[in-house]
């Protein structure tokens, strides 16, 4: 069956109703795509930075009462291989004593001082995956080297940032639902509104024999018709703007934060937007003029 | 019987009915007058029997069906076998003559092929070969009228009801149209002609159900005046 495209041109067309429609979709598509972005680059970032924090830490050897630098030199550097014959530890790096007089010197203004003092070794420690080490698993197995070593968990204050970045991604996941609340009633009302422009049309349609689902099939072609490019542009746009905020994130030299996140997998989460979109918008129109038409008559 | 009322009302609010007590039998076949004057009820009857409205009481048959019966999915199936032609003629303005007088046909699921050489050949049958793809806004109110009921019998319905078909166009296209009815009529589809026109009821002998106030004063045959 074939019946004129245009049937209820008058609700879409001439009423407008088409325009309002697409306008929104769009905007909605494009908000949508921003908070999926924000969700999926938030949600693996804190992932990522979980794992790292989780699984890194850096060990103090204290320098010992008296003794040299080369002393404590080789002293490190036993402590290093004792940490790299071990099975769990998946890398354990000696951090240069440079490296470490740079981390003071924020506070340490004088480079005369900086040197006089005996600074303690630090080495940064990779855990292996599925592998757990405590302090004091540490301690003892550096026991023939140092007596009073400490370890400082990367994760340890650093609960509330992951914390926030979560409950960013949960936030941008509830913008996400929302944008979906928000197509539905959108689509309701638009739905509503062209079938009381139409009335005239749809009782005449009924009178001729016409099944409910028929007419909701004409007001879903028309929907899926204007959703669906309006949802392609409010993509495109919304993969402008992630682009140009990537590009000045990299700029700023911020990108390496997000670094873990493959954008074409972004890209990727993002294009489920306008798919669902359309998907929803489609199956809010035929089930919302279904539901009105078994009211009206 | 094609269709009949048992003591049939409608009422819109409780206090006040459209339709009293109303009691009727159609034969397959007749040619049946609906009269009364303005507000009598008589396009609320039309609208019981295409079931647009359901009768706050009392019994309708259609068909040999008790439409009280019917359920919501069944209703669509039943309209396929009445046609209708209103006052107001109800064309979608920005279809051709064409496309509005295929409606039903294409809702009936025909194809393209069946529906533009009926379609085209019922649109001749009203006079309309020259203007097939003119839009409603072109057509003057017999012409519209003449699409109208070429919509309202491309489906071969077995009861065909017209509400004042008559009222809007000019005395001579009028006549042109009553003589599509009485054919349509003699081809064997029954007819139900809602009118205030005394004067058409008059020049015809036909069996005249006359409504009041709401109710059925008369169900007879006149004769032709």
């Amino acid at each position: 069956m074939s019946l004129p495209s245009n049937l209820f041109s008058t609700a879409f067309r001439e009423q407008r109703l088409g325009v309002m429609l697409s306008f929104l979709i769009g905007i909605m598509v494009y908000l949508g795509c921003l908070a999926m972005a924000a969700q999926a680059v938030l949600a693996r970032t804190s992932v990522a930075w979980g794992h790292d924090l989780q699984n890194r830490l850096t060990i103090e050897l204290p320098v010992q009462h008296n003794e040299s630098a080369e002393k404590s030199a080789e002293r490190a550097d036993k402590a290093l291989a004792l940490l790299s014959q071990r099975m769990e530890i998946a890398e354990a790096d000696l951090v240069a004593e440079s490296e470490t007089s740079r981390l003071l010197g924020d506070w340490i203004e004088d480079p005369a001082l900086l040197r006089s003092l005996a600074l303690p070794r630090l080495i940064d420690v990779e855990i292996a995956a599925d592998q757990k080490l405590t302090a004091d698993d540490f301690r003892r197995i550096l026991k023939p080297v140092a007596d009073a070593v400490q370890v400082h968990r990367h994760e340890q204050g650093m609960d509330q940032i992951l914390g926030f970045l979560k409950g960013l991604g949960y936030l941008a996941g509830l913008m996400l639902v929302l944008t979906g609340v928000a197509i539905i009633a959108i689509i309701g009302v638009i739905c509503r509104a062209a079938m009381a422009v139409q009335r005239d049309t749809i009782e005449l349609m009924h009178y001729m024999g016409a099944t409910d689902s028929v007419v909701a099939l004409q007001f879903q072609t028309y929907v899926r018709r204007l959703a669906v490019p309006s949802a392609g542009i409010g993509f495109l746009l919304a993969v402008v703007t992630v682009g140009f905020l990537a590009l000045m994130l990299g700029s700023l030299g911020g990108l390496s934060l997000v670094s873990p996140v493959s954008w074409v997998t972004v890209g990727g989460v993002m294009a489920l937007v306008p798919f669902m979109a359309s998907l929803l918008a489609i199956v809010t129109a035929r089930l919302s003029v279904q539901r009105l038409l078994r009211r009206l008559i | 019987m094609l269709l009949s009322f048992e003591n049939v009302f409608l009422r819109y609010d409780p206090g006040r009915a459209v339709l009293t007590d109303i009691n009727l039998a159609i034969m397959s076949g007749l040619f049946y007058f609906l009269t009364g004057p303005s507000g009598a009820g008589k396009s609320s009857l039309l609208r019981l029997i295409y079931q647009i409205e359901k009768p706050s009481e009392g019994r309708i048959t259609l068909f040999d069906r008790d439409t009280s019966q019917l359920k919501h999915k069944e209703f669509p199936a039943l309209r396929r076998r009445l046609g209708i032609v209103f006052q107001d003629f109800r064309l979608i303005p920005h279809l051709t003559a064409l496309e509005n007088a295929a409606l039903p046909l294409r809702l009936a699921g025909a194809n393209e092929e069946q529906v533009r050489q009926h379609v085209t050949e019922l649109l001749a049958w009203v006079g309309l070969e020259k203007r097939i793809h003119a839009m409603p806004s072109e057509l003057s109110g017999g012409e519209q009228q003449r699409v109208a009921i070429a919509r309202s019998i491309v489906n071969k319905p077995r009861i065909l009801l017209a509400d004042e078909p008559t009222g809007n166009v000019d005395e001579e296209s009028a006549k042109k149209l009553m003589h599509l009815f009485l054919e349509l009529n003699k081809m064997g589809t029954t007819v139900i002609f809602a009118t205030h026109q005394q004067s058409l009821v008059e020049k015809y002998a036909k069996p005249v159900l006359r409504l009041l106030n709401g109710r059925m004063v008369s169900s007879y045959a006149v004769e032709a005046a």
